[in-house]
Parts: structure tokens; C-alpha cells; sequence
């Protein structure tokens, strides 16, 4: 605890120093391009390989309400969703599932080395300003070494402050919606001097959560309410930016996260119990960034510090003295340092080095207080020309295992390749790209070491990419403002797949599953300005996804599609701007799948079409400016499950206004 | 090598995606009707995976060697619920103990309609795990700590004692109830109060006495002549799952390795797969002496791969085991079929995990 507090104030104390001493930069900040994130453009498809972004800014006009919904929206991406409002959200891209998506935090990794994914359902829309997503390969090769340790990379990128006529920017709104859901957003920022800021920002949400579903049991239908379910949680960011010198920049970031969580758990037929298990989660994490861009050499530093606790409760006469509370703790302490150079116009090379350090506890005689060393080292390589761009990287990783008590899991070590090619043969855009990538992910901490379950031999799961694709996009100032059409077919394997067994009344993993998923993603947009006031924005995604369990032949389950995989699924959103209420309605739709591996009848999940509404309006006042939203979701009633016996919440509101000064 | 597989995969690839075909392999078997009544018929509990609802009961006739499944939700119209353990026929009923949905499911023996759905009272113990029944009453032992007495006419819990914590599998042996304290959900300190099998005065229903054995029993049986055999899990670690004789002064003598058992006459047949075994044992010993009768009392190709239930006919002496398919826990099982002296019969497809095989 104490290294956190001394963690905390060095980087107050940092921030307080720089904010003292103020730039004299004499440079304007556009001149140098974002750290790692590539400025948001014209373009929503960037012009190579299999990325995407959303602008947080079209949340309205594509009716999204939250982080887990935007990122719905990008082809290739799902989202595991265990219901109710702060329930828990994980990516899942292309049938791999969420420890297999590195999910990246303004340019460092978020780390939850207990459970090995990220819960987006804690990030708030407000705090950030894109979402970009990369499958494979990615073409910017100014990274840290961790951003090519996963099949996809999640960005979240938060906002930055616009200058232009004030020095400061000031935010305030209110959501509210049903459920007894109340989420007001508050931050400040000021800029120093000519081009540093610091911005201060917060968020609360509370709910009761309780809302009305049907059960099926067998052939009998009944109507019952979610219980258990109330959730109170904050999130708070000190962020800032300074120019150490024109061409030096840094960027700091603090972020504090905690919750209150009553867990309905999966609902259990024939039961009246009720669940009566609480966590507690807390998070803290304070990062910088420095980067230095001279004529053909850009160096890239990073630092981190990240801390996590959380607290599970449970009440019972079937458990010990009736009760059982585990705490479990996690810390990771990261630095990275990556060098780009530009040989020339064409050639450019980046060598990334990152030292990651990992050690978990929780209470209980079975903690063998677990720690990780992680080395990992990017040497990629990028040509590129008006009608061509090439990257190859390849990525050793050494991952060194300790532990207070008993033996200790081996050691691993790997080199990963990865390369991509994009090609525009023609004076137009339409680009065809091609990438291949082979990767792993570790075990988590739970899969390791978890109380009894924790199995120490276990081995990464490997998986291998094969990517081609092509996108088409023209912008133009006719009636169509843009089109862009995108298409990917994909074939990956997972080896070694971990998968979960019982053994008694416990779990535990082994290695054993292979899986092969062949899949396609398409993708469009399209923006209509229908009159000189008024426009269409169109927005679809269509995935396919064959992922079959081949681990073995002589089991009833080869050749079966693996759980809460939908052949078929996709989404959509029309809005229609005007000068009076602007509309748009958006579509979800998910074919069947199976909860178990085994696809018999009984296992299948009901596919389900969602649909919402959102009509949203801005209004400019002489100081300031006011949003007003409103949002129905899932505007059919549907009752429908995205993880079974987790049913979802049938139709509901949402309003929200906001001052923007 | 791996390049021009890479190659050739983008190549197929491509081909692929023009041709876009969707096969769904999706079994859509028509409803399994249940039986009528089957008095020569195995009835079996497919426990389901925990927390997916997929508990079911599965009958085989054992005139027509035909098995029906999903037996349950055919007669009642509901689903069985979350982790289905074991039942017991007795009189003109079955009783089905259901631990993760709490209930104890009473339905009839001939028509398998529901008679009642017993539901400890919300605060008072729960979480049914074994049921037995003797001298026109059930008994079943509660995850929480404590054993039920039901009356089968009011079908009623009239009383319930304490035992240890989290109480597994029970038998009946000279007049007494023996009950297995596991601690199992006490891994956070070694199952320090797991280590007994509580004695049960049935006249007064009260425990007379905690019978010491090795850590984490779970498994109980007994013979014609009193003898009770328990199986300790032991701690997943240094101490393996172990079987003990109780004699009838209380004496506990260990017999050997294994981690499932049935009693027939003076014959108690053991399956030993502890977890991660490459190899699975199936020894049978003489109750009476201890001595091992049989190394291997079934051989050959048509093995279970991952026992999870057993029992044997009191009637023919035949043998059933129930296992998953491989490691694949959370799929349809099987319930393989032996004779008396070991010869391979049948396997019938099941639920997903037949632990509880009742007569």
C-alpha cells in the first residue's frame, strides 16, 4: 500500500512540477502527429490492414450508448454480455474470446493478469474520443512490444482538449435511464502556457439494476425480476499533456476506478434462493508517456504502475463459519522504451522493448504468492510507396515464473512472427491486403494459481491468423458525402486451446482444444446529404464465423461450432440529421449458438434481433452548448440472453442532457 | 514450410469466401417420450454441467435395452434443474435430489409426473447431495450441514440434524446412519473439518458419534453384514483418494486406492481415476476380509473413459458405470453395462454426467 501512496504523489508531484514551470514551447502541437494513435482523419477505414475506428463524436448519429456498444458495431468484434447494468462486458474478435484482445488504454496495455481480460463496461464514452480496433498485423509500427503480443488490439483513446477560441473547456451532463440508473459526467480542463494542458474528469453510476424477465422452464413460461442486481460505482482521471521541449512531449495519465457489485448470478431453475454474492473492485493506475520526434528518429518511453483489489463475498451455511471473503490483489509494474527510425521516404524500422513485472495474492493457504517477469522484444520493419505498404515484425517474449511456496511453472520462451501487406493498384481507393500472424497468449494468473483449480503445467494457447481483405471508399461533396466497403475472409487456429473441466466440485484447466474458425467480416458506411439541411448516415457490419472444434476425431464433439459463436450476425444504423430532431434507429442481430460445446438442442441459445432508437439534438447558446438525448433500447421488448441463464434487460429508456461550456 | 502453408491457406481462403455455405449439423432428434412403467429398468441422475441447468434423468428398460432421455422434462413439462445427484425408488414414487436448485423432486414411479417439489424453507438448510430411504422414511444429506428426514406421506421435511460441514454421500449399516463429512468448501484451510463420518441413531435421529477417517470422505457403502466402506477424497495433493473399512465396533482400517465404489453381497467393486491418471484401476475386494478378489474385474476395449457414477443390480449382480465422454465434462455421457462376472454388455447414451445409478 504504501508504494502506491509514494506512486501516487510521485506522479502528482510530477504533474505540479511540470504544471509550475510551464512550457515554452514555441511549436505548435499540430505539428507533431498523436502518440501511437494515428489522428483521427477523414477516412473511418484507414487506408491498410484489417483496422478500424469509431469516433466517440458519431455516438449519437449511430445510436451507441456505451464503450461495449460501440465496440458491437466493429466487424469482427463481440461482445460477452452478462446483463444488467454493470454487469461484466469482455471484447471477444473473431470467436477467440477475451484474453486473447490486448486492450490498450491511451497507448499502454490494461492489465488484469488474474482473469487475463478487461471488463469495458468500466470505461465511460465520455472520457474518450475513438475506439480503434486492429486485427492481425497493424501498420504503424510505433508501438511497445506488448501491442503485438495479441491476435487484436483494442485502443481507447481519450479525448484531447480543443483550444481554438478559450483556454479552457469545461463538461457537465446527466444520464439517467431505467433501473434506477443515474450516471451524471463532469471534467474540466485548462490549457498552460501555449500548449500544455491538464484536464480533471469523473464519473458516477448507480443502479438499482432490478428488472422484469421471462423464464422458460421446460414448457412453462413465468415472469420474474432480476434481484440482487444493485451496483454503485465511480471512475476519476487526471490527465495531462506537456511539452518538454518542441520536439519532446509527455503524457501523463492517473486513473481510478472502484465499484460496488451485488451479483445476480446465472439464474437457476426450481430455486427460490436468492444469490447473495458482493464484489468490490478497485483499480488504480497511473502511467507516462515521453516521446521525442527528431528529422528521421522517433523515441517512444512508457511507465506504469497498475493496481487492482478486488473482494468477493459470500454468505452460506455450506461454506465455513457460513461465509466466505477473498481478497485478491494484483500489481504490475511496466516499462517500455521503443525507437523508430525513418531510413528514408520508403524504409522505416522500430525496435520495441518492454519489461513487464506481474505478482498476485489473495487470502487463503493455497497463495503461493505468484510473481511474472515478462521480457518482450519487436523488431518490425515497414516499406512503404504511394500503391504499396509492407510490414513484418517479429516479436521474442521470455516470461520467467516465481512463486514463495512449492514448484514453480516452467518458463517460456518464444519468437512470434508477423507480417502484412496492403496494396492500391489503382488511382482510387480500393485497397486488398493480406496478413498472417502467429501469436500466443499465456495463462492467466487463475488458470495458474487459482485456490485448487490453478493447474502450474499449463502451456500458452497458440493461435495463427491468416487475413485477406479489401476496402473501397470515396469521399466526394455530391449528395453521397462518403461510401466505404469493406470485406475480410479469415482463417485462424487455436491450439492448445485452455479449457475448463470439473474435477469434483471443482474446476481446473488442461490443454487440449484445437479450434478452426473460417470466417468473413463485411463492412459499410455511407453518408447521404439528402438536402442542404438534412443527411443520411448509413452504417452496417455482417460476420460469418465458422469455428469448429477439431480437437478430437473420435469425439461427438468434432467438427461441433464452438460455444456462443453465431454463424451468422451483424448490425446496423440509419440516421437521419435534421435541423429539428435528429433520429437514429440501430439493429442488432445475432444468429444461434450453442452455451456448451456440445451442439444438441438443449444447448442452443435463441437468436435475437435488438433494436433501439436514439433522438438526440444540439443547441448552441452564446457561452456555452447544450446536448439533449434520448435513447429506447431494445425497443421490441425482446427477451432474449447473450450468455445463457443471464437474461437481458426487455425495453428501456435512457435520457441525457449535456453543457458543454 | 510454414510460408507456403501460409500461401496456401490465403489462397484457399479466398476460394473459400466466394463459396459461402452454411451447414448446420444441429441434431434436431424428436422427443424422447418416457417409458411407461419400467420396474426392470435403471434409473439414471446426469448430474448436467454446474450453473447451466442441464440436470436430466435418463431410464434404460432393461427388457428392450432402449434408453430414454431427457425423461424428466418429457413427463413434467419443467426441467430438472442444476446438478441432478442421485435418487432413490421407494413405494410408488422416485425421489431425486437436485443440490444447485435446491430441491428434492418427488415424482411418480409409474408415469414420472411430478408429486411434489420438496424446497427447504427459505434460511433453513439446503442444497440436497444424497438421498436414501429406510423404514418408510427418506433421508438426505444437506450440503449445508445437516441430514433431512422426510415422511413419504406428508412428503414433508419433519426434522434435520446437524452434522459436518458439507455431508456427501450416506448408508444404512446395523440400524445406523453413517454420513460422510466432506469440509469440501473449506479449501482455503486444508478441509481441517473433514474428516469424519458421523453414526446416526435412527430411533432418535440423533448423532451418536463422529467416526475418525483420512480427509475429504465422500463415498459410503455398505454390505449385507454391516461393513461400511468410505471413500476419502483426500486434498488433490499428497494424499490420495483413499477406501476404508468401518467395522462394526467403529474400527477404520484402510483397504486401498480408489475413487468410486458399489457394494453387492460380499463383494465391493472399486473404480480408481483419480485425476489426471493415465491409467484407471478396477479392483474389487471381499467385504468381509479386505483381500483384493479381483485385479481386474472388467478388461478389454469397451472401458469407461472417465467414470463418474457406479452401481450394481441387486437383483442380477450386474455391474453400471456411469463416465463422461473423455475430457468433454460438459457433453452427453454414457452408462456402460456389465455382467456380474465382468463380460461387457452394452453402453447407452446418456446425460451429461450419470452420477446417480438407482435400482
Amino acid at each position: 500500500m504504501d508504494k502506491i501512496k509514494l506512486t501516487c504523489f510521485f506522479t502528482l508531484l510530477s504533474i505540479q512540477f511540470l504544471f509550475g514551470k510551464g512550457p515554452d514551447s514555441t511549436l505548435p502541437p499540430t505539428e507533431i502527429e498523436e502518440v501511437v494513435v494515428t489522428a483521427p482523419g477523414e477516412n473511418p477505414m484507414p487506408t491498410t490492414h484489417t483496422t478500424q475506428s469509431i469516433e466517440v463524436k458519431e455516438s449519437e448519429r449511430k445510436g451507441i450508448t456505451s464503450v461495449p456498444n460501440a465496440i458491437r458495431r466493429m466487424a469482427g468484434a463481440d461482445i460477452k454480455d452478462y446483463g444488467g447494468i454493470g454487469g461484466l462486458k469482455t471484447i471477444s474478435v473473431r470467436s477467440l474470446g477475451a484474453k486473447h484482445t490486448t486492450v490498450t488504454y491511451d497507448g499502454i496495455a490494461l492489465s488484469d493478469c488474474q482473469s487475463g481480460q478487461i471488463d469495458l463496461g468500466r470505461f465511460s464514452l465520455e472520457q474518450l474520443s475513438q475506439i480503434r480496433l486492429s486485427i492481425g498485423e497493424d501498420d504503424n509500427i510505433l508501438h511497445t512490444a506488448r501491442h503485438y503480443a495479441s491476435p487484436s488490439v483494442l485502443e481507447l483513446q481519450s479525448a484531447s482538449p480543443d483550444y481554438t477560441d478559450k483556454d479552457y473547456n469545461a463538461q457537465g451532463k446527466l444520464k439517467a435511464g431505467s433501473f434506477g440508473m443515474i450516471n451524471p459526467f463532469a471534467s474540466f480542463d485548462h490549457k498552460i502556457g501555449k500548449a500544455n494542458w491538464l484536464k480533471v474528469s469523473a464519473d458516477y453510476l448507480r443502479a438499482d439494476g432490478q428488472y422484469p424477465y421471462t423464464l422458460k422452464n421446460g414448457n412453462i413460461k413465468t415472469e420474474e425480476e432480476r434481484k440482487h442486481t444493485a451496483i454503485e460505482s465511480g471512475h476519476a482521471e487526471i490527465n495531462g499533456k506537456f511539452y518538454l521541449s518542441p520536439r519532446t512531449q509527455l503524457t501523463a495519465k492517473n486513473y481510478y476506478f472502484t465499484s460496488d457489485r451485488e451479483l445476480p448470478g446465472q439464474v437457476i431453475l426450481n430455486n427460490a434462493k436468492e444469490n447473495q454474492e458482493t464484489t468490490q473492485d478497485q483499480n488504480f493506475f497511473t502511467q507516462l508517456q515521453l516521446r521525442t520526434d527528431w528529422e528521421r528518429t522517433t523515441l517512444l518511453f512508457n511507465g506504469k504502475f497498475n493496481w487492482a483489489a478486488c473482494r468477493y463475498y459470500d454468505v452460506g451455511r455450506q461454506y465455513p463459519n457460513g461465509e466466505v471473503n477473498y481478497n485478491y490483489f494484483q500489481r504490475e509494474w511496466y516499462g517500455n522504451s521503443t525507437i523508430r527510425y525513418k531510413a528514408n521516404k520508403h524504409f522505416s524500422f522500430a525496435q520495441a522493448f518492454d519489461y513487464t513485472f506481474n505478482s498476485y495474492n489473495f487470502n487463503a493457504y493455497t497463495c503461493v504468492y505468484p510473481k511474472r517477469h515478462t521480457l518482450q522484444d519487436a523488431l518490425s520493419g515497414k516499406y512503404e510507396n504511394r500503391w504499396l505498404t509492407t510490414t513484418a515484425t517479429l516479436l521474442g517474449s521470455y516470461f520467467k515464473n516465481e512463486v514463495e511456496t512449492g514448484e514453480k511453472p516452467k518458463d517460456q520462451k518464444r519468437i512470434s512472427p508477423a507480417c502484412a501487406v496492403a496494396v492500391r493498384p489503382f488511382p482510387f481507393d480500393l485497397y486488398f491486403r493480406a496478413s498472417y500472424k502467429d501469436i500466443f497468449r499465456m495463462p492467466t494468473f487463475n488458470e495458474l494459481y487459482f485456490n485448487q483449480i490453478g493447474v502450474k503445467n499449463l502451456n500458452p494457447e497458440r493461435s495463427k491468423q491468416y487475413n485477406v481483405g479489401a476496402t473501397y471508399q470515396v469521399h466526394s461533396e455530391k449528395a453521397i458525402k462518403s461510401f466505404t466497403l469493406s470485406a475480410d475472409g479469415y482463417y485462424n487456429e487455436v491450439k492448445d486451446k485452455i479449457v475448463v473441466i470439473p474435477r469434483m466440485i471443482f474446476w481446473s484447466f488442461i490443454n487440449m482444444g484445437y479450434v478452426e474458425t473460417t470466417g468473413i467480416d463485411v463492412m459499410s458506411q455511407c453518408e447521404v446529404k439528402s438536402s442542404t439541411r438534412t443527411s443520411v448516415l448509413l452504417s452496417a457490419k455482417y460476420a460469418y464465423q465458422k469455428a469448429v472444434d477439431k480437437t478430437d476425431k473420435a469425439s461427438a464433439l468434432y467438427g461441433d461450432q464452438i460455444p456462443y459463436t453465431p454463424l451468422h450476425s451483424g448490425n446496423g444504423s440509419l440516421a437521419f440529421e435534421n435541423p429539428y430532431l435528429n433520429i437514429s434507429y440501430n439493429l442488432n442481430v445475432v444468429g444461434k449458438r450453442y452455451c456448451l460445446p456440445q451442439n444438441k438442442k438443449e444447448n442452443r441459445v435463441a437468436p435475437y434481433a435488438e433494436h433501439g432508437i436514439t433522438a438526440y439534438k444540439q443547441v448552441k447558446f452564446k457561452h456555452f452548448e447544450t446536448k439533449l438525448r434520448g435513447d429506447i433500447l431494445n425497443l421490441t421488448d425482446k427477451q432474449y440472453e447473450v450468455v445463457k441463464w443471464y437474461p437481458m434487460p426487455r425495453r428501456s429508456y435512457q435520457a441525457s442532457v449535456e453543457f458543454i461550456f | 514450410m510454414e510460408i507456403k502453408r501460409s500461401f496456401r491457406t490465403i489462397a484457399l481462403l479466398m476460394m473459400g469466401a466466394l463459396s459461402l455455405t452454411a451447414c448446420s449439423d444441429d441434431d434436431d432428434d424428436e422427443p424422447n417420450n418416457a417409458p411407461e412403467e419400467k420396474i426392470n429398468s435403471v434409473f439414471v441422475v446426469n448430474s448436467g454441467s454446474m450453473g447451466a441447468n442441464d440436470a436430466s434423468i435418463s431410464i434404460i428398460d432393461l427388457d428392450s435395452n432402449k434408453v430414454y432421455n431427457n425423461c424428466f422434462v418429457n413427463a413434467t413439462g419443467r426441467q430438472l434443474g442444476d446438478t441432478g445427484q442421485d435418487a432413490v425408488r421407494y413405494g410408488n414414487r422416485i425421489y431425486i435430489a437436485v443440490s444447485g436448485s435446491n430441491t428434492i423432486e418427488v415424482i411418480d414411479r409409474k408415469t414420472l409426473k411430478s408429486v411434489k417439489s420438496i424446497q427447504p424453507a427459505a434460511g433453513k438448510p439446503g442444497s440436497p447431495r444424497d438421498i436414501l430411504a429406510y423404514g418408510g422414511k427418506i433421508y438426505v444429506s444437506l450440503y449445508d450441514g445437516y441430514v433431512a428426514k422426510i415422511d413419504t406421506a406428508s412428503l414433508a421435511i419433519e426434522d434435520s440434524i446437524a452434522v459436518g460441514p458439507n455431508p456427501e454421500e450416506m448408508t444404512i449399516a446395523n440400524g445406523y446412519l453413517y454420513v460422510a463429512n466432506s469440509d469440501g468448501l473449506n479449501y482455503g484451510n486444508a478441509y481441517e473439518n473433514g474428516k469424519s463420518v458421523s453414526k446416526i441413531d435412527l430411533k432418535e435421529f440423533k448423532e451418536l458419534s463422529k467416526i475418525e477417517v483420512i480427509v475429504n470422505p465422500c463415498k459410503l457403502a455398505s454390505d449385507k453384514d454391516g461393513n461400511v466402506f468410505v471413500i476419502s477424497i483426500g486434498d488433490y495433493g499428497t494424499i490420495p483418494a483413499t477406501i476404508q473399512k468401518i467395522d462394526k465396533n467403529d474400527k477404520v482400517s484402510k483397504i486401498g486406492e480408489g475413487t468410486l465404489m458399489a457394494c453387492y453381497e460380499n463383494t465391493l467393486y472399486t473404480i480408481n481415476a483419480p485425476y489426471g491418471a493415465e491409467t484407471i484401476d478396477f479392483v474389487s475386494y471381499n467385504t468381509t476380509n479386505g483381500t483384493v478378489e479381483k485385479a481386474n474385474y472388467i478388461s478389454g476395449e469397451e472401458l469407461p473413459s472417465n467414470p463418474c457414477g457406479m452401481n450394481v443390480n441387486p437383483q442380477s449382480g450386474e455391474i453400471y458405470i456411469g463416465s463422461y465422454d473423455g475430457y468433454n465434462y460438459t457433453s452427453d455421457g454414457f452408462v456402460f453395462e456389465y455382467s456380474a462376472n465382468g463380460t461387457f454388455k452394452a453402453k447407452y447414451n446418456v446425460g451429461v454426467g450419470p452420477i446417480g445409478i438407482a435400482f
